[in-house]
């Protein structure tokens, strides 16, 4: 799939834009705060339903208007040639109506693989810099984009850890810090469903970075010539100490690396033994759940750990070590998605070739170069000197409209 | 301005209360009473208190009923060994549509909700209990909904239950009847090929 046709109403600095594209790479070229990712979010907005920025729709309605409009023509070439038309209107009160064909789409699942989207956002080295929830959103809308049942597995756990936290704090109430048997057994009961619904989530998120894994470090490994990548999955029971002590870790050799051998097989062989783990380690945790009254084992606490020569990236990497990184795991998204749903991805490169060297840049062009629908954004041409890219259209950003430019 | 007549509109927000009716709705059936002969009126508004004054919770299984033990439980055709456990008194109804249940019932008024500080002593969790003790059952079956609350309900049951020797079964879900299989959720797909069957 790839985006023909892209209407903005009233979407962000953007009164009126109407552009055609073809399937090629598409420069768009512009000032800081000008609106290049500002179009970039629109057609991710147009594969998600939702945007990679910000979570209030009132952000997006131009200041001054009541609604805003996406309006996109998708579509395939070939010898069956097939076209989408989606609309988005977002409103002031919140509301968003999604039309496919101009018929309603009530469940965003029911859209997201219409059109699938790998951004490349400077936002991106949170991932890697930032905490554990960072990471794990990551897992989270990749899976989202290639199985459909994830979202509502992750949503039901949701739901009972809510529960859980819940009779946890008023157990206090009642019996003090000792667990009576009655909270005891009402607790058992929802650790047991919490353990068959956190397991799935688990599973799939370790099945997912293991099929990562030996991708992302050849990516990793070529663009850092003779050092060695690798990438992890930690359990939450896995790791050391409490959350906020965790992010003080001094020591660079990440030693749940040595345990993580041996939980390899804890997924590895059956859905069972997972859950039988799962359930052993939160009842192990029941006190110091009680303690600070919240459930301290689940994925919910999960993370990825990712090692450059045998250090931990997230606190001895350089900050250009951390935004290749980052890179890298966009790639393995796009080649995950690619995979999975069978359908050409469009890539969104916003301003990603800014913090790298020359020599970088060519790798990630190389990597991404003449095989999808691609944007990309600069705010320079000189970015993207000597880096061989052949464009099909160039845009230029500026006085809230988009003007195609010569080529 | 709108027409504002107070007895009219003081009627209207008693029915918008109502679930499943909104302003619009309320205010339609409000307009139709007015035409109503005062007769029919008055059958409705003595069959709202009549109701309100006769039905309570039968004393053995909390279902709906006139008498202080309702007709299911008096029924000695029935199989007593057997206890089936619901949420809601309207669920007795459901199931007793079907006419494949022959057992009696067991009406909880809740699930376990610790966000609505709702524990075991909340729902009649105690009362089924001593039920269960005081006489002869052999099976309990239970037919909660298959909720988040619904299922740790349902755990809690079997954790209390199970001691005491019963079996205890739970209604299969899967895929709906004359239903297709496009329609259904991946959720209920996936559980539908894990507790499939022989047949």
């Amino acid at each position: 799939m790839y985006l023909k046709k892209l209407e903005l109403i009233n979407y962000r600095n953007y009164s009126k834009v109407n552009l055609d594209f073809g399937k090629d790479t598409i420069l768009i070229i512009g000032n800081n705060g000008n609106g290049k990712t500002n179009l970039l979010e629109s057609i991710h907005y147009l594969s998600t339903g939702k945007s990679h920025r910000t979570y209030t729709q009132d952000e997006i309605i131009k200041w001054g208007s009541k609604q805003s409009w996406i309006r996109a023509i998708v579509g395939s070439d070939g010898v069956s040639p097939v076209n989408h038309l989606i609309e988005i209107e977002m409103r002031k009160d919140n509301e968003t109506r999604i039309k496919v064909d101009k018929t309603t789409r009530r469940k965003k699942t029911d859209f997201v693989s219409i059109l699938p989207t790998v951004i490349f956002s400077p936002d991106d080295l949170k991932i890697i810099k930032d905490g554990p929830s960072e990471r794990r959103n990551f897992l989270d809308s990749l899976l989202e984009k290639i199985d459909s049942s994830y979202y509502r597995q992750r949503l039901q756990y949701q739901k009972i850890l809510a529960q859980r936290n819940s009779l946890i704090k008023s157990a206090d109430k009642s019996a003090g810090s000792k667990i009576d048997r009655e909270i005891n057994l009402t607790l058992e009961a929802w650790d047991s469903n919490l353990v068959k619904y956190g397991s799935s989530v688990i599973k799939k998120r370790y099945e997912l970075l293991d099929e990562i894994r030996p991708e992302f470090k050849d990516y990793m490994e070529n663009f850092f010539k003779g050092v060695s990548a690798d990438i992890f999955y930690v359990f939450s029971w896995n790791r050391k100490n409490m959350p906020d002590s965790f992010e003080n870790e001094s020591s660079g050799n990440y030693q749940d690396v040595e345990i993580q051998d041996e939980d390899n097989s804890v997924v590895g062989s059956m859905e069972r033994n997972l859950e039988e783990v799962f359930y052993r380690k939160l009842r192990e945790n029941i006190d110091k759940d009680m303690q600070y009254k919240i459930t301290t084992i689940g994925p919910h606490r999960d993370d990825f750990v990712i090692l450059l020569n045998g250090k931990n990236l997230r606190f001895f990497g350089s900050q250009g070590q951390q935004r290749v990184a980052s890179i890298c795991l966009r790639l393995c998204e796009l080649d995950i998605l690619k995979e999975k749903i069978k359908e050409d991805p469009v890539l969104l490169l916003d301003d990603v070739f800014s913090e790298l060297d020359i020599e970088r840049k060519k790798m990630l062009v190389k990597a991404v170069k003449n095989k999808f629908q691609t944007f990309i954004t600069a705010t320079n041409m000189s970015y993207l000197d000597k880096l061989d890219m052949e464009f099909g259209s160039k845009l230029l950003v500026m006085d809230n409209g988009i003007t195609p430019l010569d080529l | 301005m709108a027409l504002y007549i107070k007895s009219i509109e003081n009627l209207i927000n008693e029915f918008k209360k109502l679930p499943g009716i909104g302003p619009k709705s309320a205010r339609r059936i409000a307009y139709f009473l007015l035409k109503l002969p005062d007769d029919d009126i008055l059958k409705l508004s003595r069959s709202i208190v009549e109701m309100k004054e006769k039905v309570k919770f039968c004393s053995q299984c909390y279902g709906l009923s006139e008498e202080d033990v309702c007709y299911i439980c008096r029924d000695e055709s029935r199989d007593r060994k057997k206890i089936c456990i619901v949420e809601e008194a309207g669920d007795v109804a459901i199931i007793e549509k079907t006419g494949e249940y022959r057992g009696l019932y067991h009406v909880l008024g809740g699930l376990l909700s610790p966000i609505e500080n709702i524990g075991p002593s909340e729902i009649r969790i105690p009362m089924l209990l001593s039920r269960v003790k005081k006489n002869d059952v052999d099976e309990i079956i239970i037919a909660l909904n298959p909720t988040v609350e619904g299922e740790s309900t349902t755990v809690y049951l079997k954790k209390i239950l199970q001691p005491l020797g019963i079996k205890i079964t739970r209604l299969a879900s899967g895929l709906p009847v004359g239903g297709n299989l496009e329609y259904a959720d991946e959720i209920t797909i996936g559980r539908a090929i894990s507790e499939r069957r022989e047949i």
